[in-house]
């Protein structure tokens, strides 16, 4: 009778203790996978709202006078050529998310009412090479201006109006008003990068840069600050444009990422303690609780590794069946959960399998592990030594 | 193999455990042989070492001292392995706790056996009246028909040497009749059976007769 058959009648004949092993490695499986799949999804989470808090970076012309740019509310006309972009880009600087931007201050007329406001030419992020990333910044349609909140109460136009204002005496259709964020672009027009080159005779010049920091690479690599090393950088690339970094938003930034990024690694290593315990302490039981049974199929001719076959065959087919069950359940029950929890990443939220399939394998490997050890040091030691000797 | 040389030879044997409180010598200097055809029954007191004796014969315990020849092999010289498929094929074991399978029915629980066939199997549970409980696990059967399954078990791949550990223990006088009846028959094919066993009934059956003493 082979290790096989044998181990399928020990599973049908106790059928509620195998039962009981496949659902805790169900369980166990499962609140990992759920954990892990759901983690992925925080983590986008987190990502997206970090991104949101805003550009810590800004790439201005060298020519800006700090104290007057400040003092303007964060506004200079001095430009840069639109250039300073391509050599970021084609230097991998340690940036992300750049977006270039030409402000000028313009009038804007709707009717009989005219205000002095700042329009701003802004293209869509553009993403590092080798750091692919979801546009921070979409494109505005090519001819269309959408109006900050407070510039069109001044210019008398609802939210849901389809009108056309004058800027510089060049109509514009409005394509939107957007909703009050409590800035000065509540009090700004904006337009895109190309349009507003046009529209203020400025063929390839900027005035500013936004981008996000990627400097955590190089400062581990160089052992500087994230403002030297991006400082270094920029002086390498173009000696026509400075940089500011927003601290507090840096930090800001960096806090958040690393106290979610440790919480949750700081959980995966608890549950997957949890997964490794329970897995092997029920399947190493099973071959500890049985010695007698391995003494006697020793003295009926059994080999040693037959005997072992028997036990680990017996932990393997309870533990696929439970790390199955617990995977797809956990998987589903992490996808299913996704759109309450995750407000900004919830509906693209994926189910990545290789996460499930990574827990079921280290399940099944300690399954094989904790129930050949004791099996192992039983099949090999006299019958004698085993029969009715069971713990 | 002519029925005069010894299918189990015993030299010097004695074993000691070794327990926190010291070491128990449960005998010692034991030398005995048994023969094709014959019954070598073992006597003695509990404690008295019958069952470490029998184990020692059946190759499941090494002896601390002394020798044990199965067919002219000495078994405690053999690897762990080659012990292993030896004993599965030269020797048939009743324990005194039994040990079948609890997952097991009946006719498995003989078929377990190293090559023994289902065939087989069924034909020695029907000649010691179980053939209406092939089907039946151990835990529905009584102690006596669990017995009489473990001797079938033991008898089945016709080993030379038969060791049965008290296998009229909670029997009653038929169902012993039946079994030493059994084994006597199995003897007189040519192979030899040792017995240790409280039932005074078993000496009827003996060619030989050891008493072993409480050390």
């Amino acid at each position: 009778m082979n290790p096989f058959v044998l181990a399928t009648r020990e599973i049908l004949h106790r059928w509620k203790s195998s039962l009981m092993v496949a659902a805790i490695v169900a369980a166990v499986t499962g609140t990992l996978s759920w954990f892990l799949v759901n983690s992925a999804g925080f983590q986008s989470e987190v990502r997206r709202n970090v991104r949101d808090i805003g550009s810590n970076v800004v790439i201005l012309p060298a020519t800006v006078n700090q104290f007057e740019y400040h003092a303007a509310g964060g506004y200079s006309s001095e430009t840069m050529p639109e250039a300073t972009v391509g050599q970021l880009l084609e230097y991998k600087a340690s940036l992300n998310h750049l977006i270039p931007m030409l402000e000028r201050t313009a009038e804007c007329r709707h009717g009989n009412l005219r205000v002095q406001a700042r329009v701003v030419g802004i293209a869509a992020s553009i993403a590092m090479p080798g750091r692919p990333k979801a546009p921070m910044q979409k494109a505005i349609p090519e001819g269309k201006l959408q109006l900050g909140s407070e510039l069109a109460a001044a210019l008398n136009i609802g939210r849901d109006e389809t009108t056309t204002i004058e800027i510089n005496g060049q109509p514009m259709p409005v394509d939107r008003v957007n909703r009050s964020n409590g800035t000065w672009q509540d009090s700004a027009a904006f337009i895109d990068l190309q349009s507003a080159q046009h529209l203020f005779g400025l063929q390839h010049q900027i005035s500013r840069i936004e981008a996000i920091e990627c400097t955590s690479e190089q400062c581990k690599l160089t052992g500087l600050t994230p403002d030297v090393v991006l400082t270094n950088e920029l002086a390498r690339i173009s000696d026509g444009a400075a940089l500011y970094r927003r601290d507090q938003i840096a930090r800001a930034r960096s806090s958040v990422r690393l106290l979610s990024r440790e919480n949750l690694s700081l959980l995966q290593n608890v549950l997957w303690v949890l997964l490794a315990l329970a897995v092997a302490g029920l399947t190493g039981l099973n071959a500890l609780q049985r010695k007698s049974e391995i003494g006697v199929l020793q003295a009926v001719g059994y080999g040693h590794w037959s005997i072992v076959s028997l036990f680990v065959l017996r932990a393997a087919v309870l533990t696929v069946i439970g790390s199955l069950v617990g995977v797809v359940a956990g998987s589903f029950s992490a996808w299913w959960q996704s759109v309450p929890l995750f407000a900004k990443t919830g509906e693209k939220f994926a189910i990545d399998w290789s996460v499930g399939l990574l827990v079921g394998a280290i399940a099944v490997l300690l399954a094989v592990l904790a129930s050949s050890l004791p099996a192992m040091a039983a099949a090999w030691k006299n019958p004698a030594e085993l029969i009715g000797k069971d713990s | 193999m002519n029925d005069s040389t010894p299918i189990l030879q015993v030299e010097q044997l004695g074993h000691v455990y070794r327990t926190r409180n010291g070491p128990i010598n449960v005998f010692e200097n034991i030398c005995f042989s048994v023969k094709g055809s014959e019954i070598l029954v073992v006597r003695g007191e509990s404690g008295s070492g019958k069952t470490t004796l029998l184990l020692a014969c059946g190759a499941m315990q090494r002896p601390t001292l002394g020798n044990v020849l199965i067919n002219g092999s000495n078994l405690y010289e053999l690897s762990s392995s080659e012990r292993n498929r030896y004993r599965a094929v030269n020797i048939g074991y009743l324990f005194q706790t039994l040990e079948l399978v609890p997952y097991l029915n009946l006719l498995d629980n003989v078929r377990v056996s190293h090559a023994a066939s289902a065939p087989d199997a069924k034909d020695w549970l029907q000649r010691l009246g179980l053939g209406n409980r092939l089907w039946f696990k151990p835990d529905s059967l009584s102690h006596g028909q669990r017995q009489r399954a473990a001797l079938c078990r033991a008898l089945v791949h016709r080993p030379r040497l038969v060791i049965a550990d008290e296998p009229t223990g909670n029997l009653d006088e038929s169902h012993s009749q039946v079994v030493f009846q059994t084994l006597r028959e199995f003897a007189d094919r040519g192979n030899a059976v040792l017995i240790a066993t409280h039932n005074s009934a078993a000496v009827e059956y003996a060619d030989q007769v050891l008493e072993i003493e409480n050390n």
